[in-house]
């Protein structure tokens, strides 16, 4: 019952907008657009749950006082003082817009900023020449970084034309290959969950 | 009521539905299809081993996506390697920490977590407090789980699902800290990062083998046989498009375009 | 001999100090490399000078992240510089979360010549990635009945003659991946596959390869990738800004990553070398 239900809920709702995507059928298009608006819903709605699992592992981290519990402190004050902001004076409200402004998103670009950072350790502990394939990974790694770039110009007129080359030709026609296979793959595991040959998401835990 | 113009798609799902249903009957019937090895998902074996000498937990996450759109199979395929994971982490003692990025995963993440842990018989293991919502901002979703990897001594990072530029973060922070690192996406874009930066890589349509290749079950590799004949299926319509493309016919090429 | 084996496992502190100033040093003191404008910004930027008309009404969908915001502002603001010279009014949406807010910040510069319910409205926030998409493009004011400042939306004067997708002359993404908005190939799908709109995307250089077969097949109109995509934009709209600003500390940076790779090698060339000489297994 507890696999068979979300199963058959499952397979009438995938069977649904399947049709609904090849069919002019006015009911089935009209039903898959409700579909559509209650994913809308059930999204919005599990905010609501996320932000209570949160809250629930961090209260908790405080009152045990685990490691490092004052970042505990920190997010759920931040948290509490974001969310009543945000619902009793609006998002365009010059106080969650100041939070907004100068605390989200300075760190948020702080941290991908970092993310240049990590690639450049990656590369340096990788792109390291232990047989052809990576040899390989090297040579082109290192044409295009410096074609896409003022200092290939530099170096001769048809770097970033090579540059460019090695992305047109090499690059796109491997991604397509890749895309085509995984596109492929997708089709086969939305399959696979709706006429329900996979069902470990359920809970089944076989 | 047909919408004609998506016919090249229909024709495309009837052919993969139909390989799909070959397949099944013919694993029903007893043929026994070949899978072969997945390095990336033998090693989750390993991660368990290892994290069972050391006392040291693991962590995995189902990636950073939801359970609606295009990122769903790839959240759901994130899934089936978690619920393989709880078993194995369960029957060997091994503490498991998820974090997942949306909500609306985090009630299908602790179920799938709860029935790994009462299929290894042991379900008073199982901790709530280990299957978390972290945040559905990037950047503060990937520090939040290096904060939990450095903090707690984590000995693995299994990534497996949906990944964006938080991927390169995770994964060379995850090993800088020591960890075995595991990753798994189809996005094209972090692929390069996921095999420069970690140990394992499931590339592309691997993370759809999970399932399979775990319970070694006969009708989900079937699944995947009918995966390659679709593949296959694909490719010599290709070619036959651009050998009669080269011909002078251009009929084949315009009819795959719509 | 040593020496050179050291350099296999340079301390990777090191690495980001020079990294941080390579990148710092030519911001604060630039030093003017040249660079070419590519062929994906000179037909994105075409497609937008010969397509749009005053009047046009553009979605343009905000669907970035905080931590994307430096990489894909200039993205950003070059194209709606082009349009609102063009004559065009934005209906602005997010398909992330984070999205709405950075339109505003996005926006501001544009207060005179884009008025807000005259030639840009934010309507903010559009939930369930594609799905949400899908329901918006047929019909939007069932999805969205007030804009993020309240208004109602089928009030707003730039949106009276907004009934559905078949009243966009075209829709831009400034993309950031599938992360909580819709993906390059999502808005393909929706945008191109299904309702044969002109679909522009700018996006974070990373994204470039992967998104790179939909513009050379033809599905993207417009493929604006990282700093340098948005340089050599600002070089064709002659608006010289924060991305051709970047372009020498990109260059620096590029070329530090490229020693180090090399200085590693070296050093794993000297112990392998220098195995060999201590009576190692030859290979």
């Amino acid at each position: 019952m507890r696999r068979t239900v979300p199963g058959i809920i499952l397979f009438v709702v995938g069977f649904l907008i399947v049709v609904d995507f090849f069919f002019k059928i006015p009911v089935i298009n009209n039903l898959s657009r409700d579909i559509r608006n209650w994913v809308t819903l059930i999204a919005n709605i599990a905010i609501g749950l996320g932000g209570a699992n949160l809250l629930m592992v961090h209260t908790r981290n405080v009152q045990r006082k685990k490691r490092e519990w004052e970042h505990s402190v920190v997010l759920v004050v931040l948290f509490a003082v974001t969310v009543i902001l945000g619902i009793s004076r609006s998002t365009n409200d010059r106080f969650y817009r100041f939070i907004f402004d100068n605390i989200n998103v300075p760190i948020g670009s702080t941290l991908f900023a970092t993310a240049a950072f990590q690639m450049a350790s990656a590369s340096y502990r990788t792109f390291r020449v232990r047989n052809i394939e990576s040899a390989m990974l090297l040579i082109t790694g290192v044409l295009v970084m410096l074609g896409k770039v003022s200092l290939g110009e530099m170096i001769a007129s048809w770097f970033p034309a090579l540059a460019q080359w090695l992305l047109d030709v090499w690059n796109t026609a491997t991604q397509r290959g890749i895309m085509m296979c995984t596109a492929i793959g997708l089709v086969m595991a939305s399959l696979r969950v709706i006429v329900g040959l996979e069902r470990s998401h359920f809970g089944a835990g076989e | 009521m047909f919408d004609t113009s998506r016919s090249v798609a229909f024709v495309t799902l009837v052919v993969f539905a139909a390989s799909l249903y070959y397949c099944l009957i013919q694993a029903r019937r007893g043929t026994r299809f070949y899978l072969r090895r997945i390095p990336g998902l033998d090693a989750v074996d390993e991660c368990v081993g290892r994290a069972a000498e050391m006392g040291r937990p693991i962590h995995m996450t189902p990636g950073y996506g939801g359970l609606t759109g295009s990122g769903a199979p790839l959240t759901i395929a994130g899934l089936e390697v978690q619920s393989y994971l709880a078993r194995q982490c369960a029957t060997y003692d091994v503490r498991l920490i998820i974090s997942v990025a949306y909500p609306e995963v985090l009630p299908v993440s602790q179920e799938v977590q709860r029935a790994g842990h009462i299929a290894a018989g042991r379900p008073e293991t199982y901790r709530e407090e280990d299957v978390r919502f972290l945040s559905s901002s990037q950047f503060a979703f990937a520090s939040a789980i290096i904060g939990t990897i450095e903090r707690e001594k984590c000995v693995a990072n299994i990534m497996v699902g949906s990944f964006a530029a938080e991927a390169i973060f995770l994964a060379e922070n995850s090993a800088q800290l020591g960890c075995i690192t595991i990753g798994g996406c189809t996005n094209l874009y972090q692929l390069p990062f996921f095999i420069a930066a970690c140990d394992y890589t499931l590339i592309g349509e691997e993370i759809f083998a999970g399932s399979a290749h775990f319970s070694q079950d006969p009708e989900k590799i079937a699944v995947l046989r009918a995966q390659d004949m679709g593949k296959l299926a694909l490719l010599l319509t290709l070619f036959v498009a651009v050998v009669t493309a080269l011909a002078g016919s251009q009929e084949l090429l315009k009819l795959l375009r719509q | 001999m040593r020496s050179l084996e050291k350099l296999q496992a340079i301390d990777r502190r090191i690495l980001y100090l020079l990294l941080a100033l390579a990148v710092a040093i030519p911001l604060y003191k630039p030093i003017g490399l040249p660079f070419t404008v590519g062929a994906e910004a000179r037909d994105s930027f075409n497609y937008v000078e010969q397509n749009i008309k005053p009047g046009d009404l553009v979605l343009m969908s905000f669907d970035m992240s905080t931590g994307s915001l430096p990489e894909l502002e200039p993205v950003a603001i070059a194209v709606m510089a082009h349009l609102a010279k063009k004559g065009a009014s934005i209906i602005g949406i997010a398909t992330a979360p984070d999205g709405p807010m950075l339109a505003w910040q996005i926006w501001r510069p544009f207060e005179k010549e884009l008025p807000y319910g005259e030639r840009f409205v934010n309507l903010g926030f559009l939930a369930g990635g594609e799905s949400g998409l899908a329901a918006f493009l047929e019909n939007p004011y069932a999805v969205f009945r007030q804009d993020i400042r309240g208004n109602l939306a089928q009030n707003i004067p730039m949106l009276k003659g907004f009934k559905d997708v078949k009243d966009l002359k075209m829709m831009v993404s400034i993309n950031t991946g599938p992360t909580g908005g819709c993906s390059v190939a999502q808005w393909v799908r929706i945008g191109f596959t299904t309702h044969k709109k002109a679909v522009w995307i700018g996006l974070n250089a990373v994204m470039a390869p992967g998104s790179m077969p939909y513009y050379r097949s033809g599905q993207l109109k417009g493929y604006v990738a990282g700093t340098r995509g948005a340089g050599e934009y600002e070089m064709l709209l002659k608006r010289p800004g924060l991305a051709i600003a970047g372009m020498d500390a990109q260059a620096m940076a590029h070329a530090l990553i490229i020693l180090f790779i090399f200085l590693g090698n070296i050093g794993m060339f000297a112990v392998k070398r220098a195995k060999g000489q201590r009576g190692g297994v030859k290979p």
